[in-house]
């Protein structure tokens, strides 16, 4: 077997797992609260509701990923079922691969819709396409982040990534410091193009990009260097 | 080719000794065994067995020493885990998935071509009698069931040696029995079996041929009866019942081998240092004083005996 049809395998198996389990559920209806949320304030005529609404998604943003991410891989590890996967000539690497391409795209999706959906219902209209590129981006990148946490510690794996990202990555990226560069959420507003023109001019979407590129490769090499020390 | 080599093979979990320095080498590769068949992996819990299993299932690596199987290591050469069907010893397995498709997965994983791997994870479930449960998840099975459908996700893709690790912890008598069919039969068709137990009377079902292992250290290997043999330390005890105990008791008193001599009305037994020698004079006092006798037997001659032996367990 080769490394790219046991990455497959173990994508469908996720899959599987995820439309037979009860994650999926829980994401689906915290995909609607964001909507819900649009729909309570809708006619408030306020400008700034496409930000507002802008943030209240990025709340889900840092959820759903963890969710679906964290614990495939949590779970894993800690009901030992990595003992069937290890003791088969299957790469190590496609194992999360195989997690990544099955999961991280059904978060993003399931984001995405809320996002447009809040979108049409809050103002109008759908939102811009650039947001749509960035809690794209940002989906994935939270879902890699999650992926190395739940490697280092897969019993918290979900609750550990929600809370760095609630209380470290979001307070983070809102400092006027460079510190705000380590900051996930930072780069998607700034991808988004949500910020004030000011704070847009001191932070460029090409640098985000870049960013956001290290910040996942950075995850990804300490996920692969976890995953390949990991004894069943 | 040898199935499994260790060579002082060491882990450990932290500060925490798993095995220490442990050396043994399959049946199979000594001259005048027959490849293939069942080996009993013997030890109480924590003995090391499972960390064994692992070692030989690529699971871990050996901290120290060495640990091949087919001549490669098997945490580091992905072919040789191709020729492997291990079944861990805990019970979750991917539960939202039916039995077929597990085992299916399963067989894909180990290298089974797409094309094949269905049919062949139907004809394992088939060898371990899931027939009728195999469109059913496993979420809803008993550990009977879960235990079989463990082994068949060992035996689909045709491996050259099985490592059962606790293959019938908690499963009902009847399933037990039928397991220890289907595992017999597995060995006679020339598989490598290495079935791990902390209870004896498993074991002795399924082989004669066993590996004690206690606190990490391997301490016997062999036919159980040989190990038996072996533990010169020990008398061998022989136990007769007839109609006239005392007779014997006056015909061997005067023998050298005997270390202690046991009566009471209905039996005699009696403990040796030389069986053979024992068992010729016995015969003749049996024969010349004309007794009837109603059960000749050693009772060191079961496994329970050979494991408190090399344990150092008291009886």
């Amino acid at each position: 077997m080769t490394a790219m049809s046991a990455m497959i395998t173990i994508a469908w198996v996720a899959l599987v797992r995820l439309v037979r389990g009860r994650a999926l559920w829980i994401a689906l209806v915290m995909a609607l609260l964001p909507i819900g949320y649009a729909l309570v304030v809708r006619d408030g005529g306020r400008p700034d509701l496409p930000a507002d609404l802008f943030a209240v998604e990025q709340l889900l943003l840092v959820v759903v990923p963890p969710m679906l991410l964290a614990a495939a891989i949590g779970d894993e590890l800690e009901d030992r079922t990595t003992a069937y996967l290890w003791s088969r000539p299957v790469p190590r690497w496609s194992v999360l691969a195989g997690k990544l391409v099955a999961l991280a795209p059904i978060a993003i999706v399931l984001v995405l819709a809320s996002w447009i959906v809040a979108g049409l219902v809050g103002s109008g209209s759908a939102p811009p396409l650039g947001t749509v590129a960035a809690l794209a981006a940002g989906g994935l990148v939270i879902a890699i982040v999650a992926m190395g946490l739940a490697t280092l510690v897969p019993k918290h794996g979900i609750a550990l990534t929600v809370t760095y990202f609630l209380f470290l990555d979001l307070p983070i990226g809102a400092l006027p410091a460079s510190l705000r560069y380590l900051s996930v959420t930072h780069h998607v507003r700034t991808l988004a193009g949500t910020k004030t023109a000011a704070l847009a001019q001191l932070d460029p979407q090409g640098p985000a990009v870049l960013a956001l590129a290290l910040i996942a490769c950075g995850w990804s090499a300490i996920a692969l260097w976890r995953i390949r020390r990991i004894e069943a | 080719m040898t199935a499994i080599k260790a060579e002082n093979c060491s882990k450990w979990y932290g500060q925490i000794l798993g095995i220490s320095n442990v050396t043994w080498t399959t049946p199979g590769t000594t001259p005048g065994r027959l490849t293939g068949g069942v080996v009993g992996l013997l030890g109480p819990n924590g003995a090391g067995k499972s960390t064994l299993m692992k070692l030989m299932a690529g699971l871990l690596r050996p901290s120290r020493g060495a640990l091949t199987v087919f001549g490669a290591s098997p945490y580091d050469d992905l072919e040789v885990r191709r020729r492997i069907g291990y079944t861990p010893e805990h019970e979750k397995a991917w539960d939202e998935l039916t039995a077929l498709e597990l085992v299916t997965v399963m067989a894909r994983l180990a290298g089974t071509p797409r094309t094949r791997a269905r049919d062949a994870a139907a004809a394992a479930l088939d060898a371990m009698g899931m027939t009728d449960a195999m469109h059913r998840r496993v979420r809803g099975f008993s550990k009977g069931m879960r235990q079989r459908t463990k082994l068949a996700t060992a035996i689909a893709h045709g491996p050259d040696l099985l490592l059962l690790d606790e293959p019938l912890t908690g499963v009902d008598p009847v399933a037990r029995a039928e397991i220890i069919e289907r595992i017999r039969a597995l060995g006679a068709a020339g598989k490598t079996i290495i079935v791990s137990s902390h209870v004896l009377y498993e074991i002795e079902a399924l082989t004669s041929e066993i590996v004690v292992i206690h606190r990490g250290q391997v301490l016997a290997e062999g036919n159980v009866f040989e190990i038996r043999r072996l533990i010169d330390k020990h008398p061998h005890r022989i136990r007769v019942e007839c109609d006239r105990p005392r007779a014997i008791v006056r015909a061997l008193a005067e023998a050298d081998h005997l270390s202690k001599i046991s009566i009471d009305a209905t039996s005699v037994t009696l403990e040796t240092r030389d069986p053979d020698r024992c068992y010729d004079q016995l015969a003749a006092a049996v024969l010349d004083g004309g007794l009837v006798v109603r059960s000749l037997g050693s009772p060191d001659n079961n496994l329970g005996a050979v494991f408190d032996y090399l344990t150092g367990t008291p009886r």
